[in-house]
């Protein structure tokens, strides 16, 4: 696992990479979560009110606002792939941290630890006396030391696991989205058309890492012309380009390189030689 | 020399792409809509085109530097693999099977601990009994006064005698919200109690034993005014079988702290995370048989008030779980855990043997 990386090998024994859901989409998606569990209690508390004294109605009412708080969470995550209300607006889902299938024994051991994480800490918070009632007091502290350690707990790993992801195995992964773009080779301009060309020697030069470099300019929204013109200069003089004396539009240029040296840097890699970065 | 079709990655790209798109399609009507809104041929397609985009993306990782494919292949890959073996599993079938065989099964494996529990909780009785009976005014430190509702030991016996007879005036619907209420109260005991088991198991041992304590102190108070077997008979109808949820969250509590202090062959997390999940069920699984206890108290008991019946739903009750919770012998998961389970599960998933 590198960084906010997490590295899952799928059952085809493919490592899959996944980026951590960050700590603040995880807080977010949780207050988005408590605000439709405050909804929903409201709308219950509501029906109660309206029934007036009718002691069945009051009874479902009791079920469902347990329902609700303790199943929320493990309801919504079983509903939807491992994905609540709030973790679909914020594009988070869970996964197993082995590779394998997400199952409901997971979603439902994540979601049980809540209670001790989450309800428990902030009525220890707003309201003391009713969570540790007639202790000593060593031991209240000692009991609300203990419950802000179980809560700051995704904060204090790397994989940014609370107690239940522990406890089920899982992490909280953001969503991916990548979109494909088109194949910069394929608006490079043929060589016979332009008489571009550049020599083995002169590829030789730079390596992967500033191809890719080259590609995120050319794949930027719209690049400076003074700063292509610029890297146009730049490679033409470290290559000691063989043309250099003929006059090139700059994206013409970048284009027709950037395939040229794709091509020969994906040969080497091919035969084994992996140029990570430029020679001098 | 820079003619497109002579990169071998242009060429590679060409050839998949339109695999790529069609998978990207399936997984976001996946994400918006479900499984369930796939035709049945989409279904078929979608492991296969799943499949094929892993094999594009290990050989992109070999032979492109293109690294918007890369990255496009690295997310569709995750999204597909999300769909793919995500959660799948629902409906009346998976849940039948689970109670048939699978919760008897774990709950055999986890045996050992439930037996703890259930000594934890017999030594609590003990304890409270023996003390009470030594001074029956230690009856109100192990008794809540909201839970005595009036019982101690300064009540008369016919006072005591009334609370445990006289529940048939009530209205059936007050009945309906003291069911749910007791359903509330102790599976939230019951939650909290497995999920304080994280900590070694301590806290959890401790709740166990001062809820056995304050049984034994009600047994003790009924005993002196000669109404133990009325009172066993009244409490156990639906005692048996929420006395047994709470040894169930417990011994579920004792696998995650049993997990995290003796890890055995895998590491701490791993080890924690295999039996986790299986603790979550029983755990889940408790909690309905809370529910089944406040139902036969909140009707059963309040409406039936002979001895002897009420006898009969007590042993009838224990007979039935023990039956159950037996009948997991056959499928135990128990040798399973000592050997490495994780990595067959992950081969079976596979469908490979381990090499």
């Amino acid at each position: 696992m590198i960084g906010d990386e997490l590295q899952i090998v799928t059952p085809e024994q493919v490592p899959l990479r996944f980026l951590l859901a960050s700590s603040g989409d995880r807080i977010l998606a949780l207050l988005v979560d408590l605000l439709v569990l405050a909804v929903g209690l409201l709308l219950l508390l509501a029906v109660a009110w309206l029934a007036g004294g009718d002691a069945y109605f009051h009874a479902v009412v009791l079920l469902g606002v347990f329902l609700l708080v303790n199943f929320y969470f493990a309801g919504t995550e079983l509903r939807w792939q491992g994905r609540t209300i709030g973790k679909r607006a914020l594009g988070l889902r869970v996964v197993a941290r082995d590779g394998g299938p997400l199952t409901a024994g997971m979603v439902l051991s994540r979601n049980l630890t809540r209670d001790l994480e989450l309800y428990l800490p902030v009525a220890a918070l707003v309201a003391p006396e009713e969570v540790l009632q007639s202790a000593p007091v060593p031991a209240r502290w000692l009991a609300l030391g203990w419950l802000f350690v179980i809560a700051a707990l995704p904060f204090a790993n790397r994989q940014r696991a609370r107690l239940g992801d522990l406890v089920a195995g899982t992490v909280v992964v953001a969503t991916p989205k990548a979109v494909l773009l088109d194949d910069l080779v394929r608006e490079a301009p043929p060589s016979a058309a332009t008489g571009l060309s550049f020599t083995q020697a002169e590829l030789d030069i730079y390596g992967i890492e500033e191809l890719h470099v080259l590609e995120q300019v050319l794949r930027s929204h719209d690049p400076a012309p003074e700063l292509l013109a610029d890297i146009t200069a730049r490679i033409q003089r470290k290559i000691g380009w063989h043309g250099a004396g003929r006059p090139v539009p700059p994206l013409f240029f970048l284009r027709a390189f950037y395939a040229a040296q794709r091509q020969r840097l994906e040969h080497k890699m091919l035969l084994g030689r992996r140029q990570a970065r430029k020679v001098r | 020399m820079t003619a497109p079709l002579a990169l071998k990655s242009y060429r590679f790209r060409a050839e998949r792409e339109a695999s790529w798109r069609e998978l990207e399609a399936l997984c976001t009507r996946v994400e918006e809509r479900g499984l369930a809104s796939l035709s049945e041929d989409e279904l078929f397609a979608l492991p296969g085109l799943y499949r094929a985009a892993l094999s594009s993306l290990s050989v992109a990782r070999a032979i492109s530097l293109d690294q918007n494919v890369l990255a496009y292949l690295e997310g569709l890959c995750a999204r597909a693999y999300v769909c793919v073996y995500g959660l799948r599993r629902r409906g009346l079938a998976v849940l039948s099977e689970f109670l048939a065989r699978g919760l008897p099964a774990l709950v055999w494996g986890m045996r050992k601990e439930l037996l703890l529990a259930i000594a934890l909780l017999g030594l609590g009785v003990a304890t409270g009994l023996a003390l009470t009976l030594a001074d029956p005014e230690r009856f109100y430190s192990f008794v809540e006064p909201g839970m005595a509702q009036g019982r101690g030991p300064s009540a008369s016996q016919a006072d005591l005698a009334r609370v445990l007879f006289d529940g048939d005036d009530t209205p059936g619907s007050l009945l309906t919200l003291f069911a749910s209420f007791l359903f509330t109260h102790n599976a939230k005991i019951g939650i909290v109690c497995f999920a304080l088991g994280i900590v070694a198991g301590a806290p959890t041992a401790l709740l166990v034993f001062v809820n056995g304590l304050t049984f034994g102190a009600m047994v003790a108070l009924h005993a002196q005014k000669d109404l133990l077997v009325e009172f066993m008979a009244w409490v156990l109808g639906h005692g048996v079988t929420e006395l047994l949820a709470v040894c169930l969250c417990a011994a579920a509590g004792f696998v995650l702290g049993g997990s995290v202090v003796f890890p055995g062959r895998h590491g701490r997390l791993d080890s924690l995370a295999l039996r986790g999940r299986r603790a979550g069920a029983v755990a889940i699984f408790a909690v309905g048989m809370f529910f089944v206890a406040a139902l036969l108290e909140g009707f059963v008991r309040q409406l039936v008030p002979s001895t002897v019946v009420r006898a009969a739903l007590a042993s009838a009750s224990g007979l039935l779980w023990l039956l159950y919770f037996w009948s997991g012998r056959r499928h135990a998961p128990g040798r399973e855990r000592r050997h490495a389970p994780g990595r067959e599960r992950r081969h079976a998933a596979r469908g490979v043997a381990p090499s």
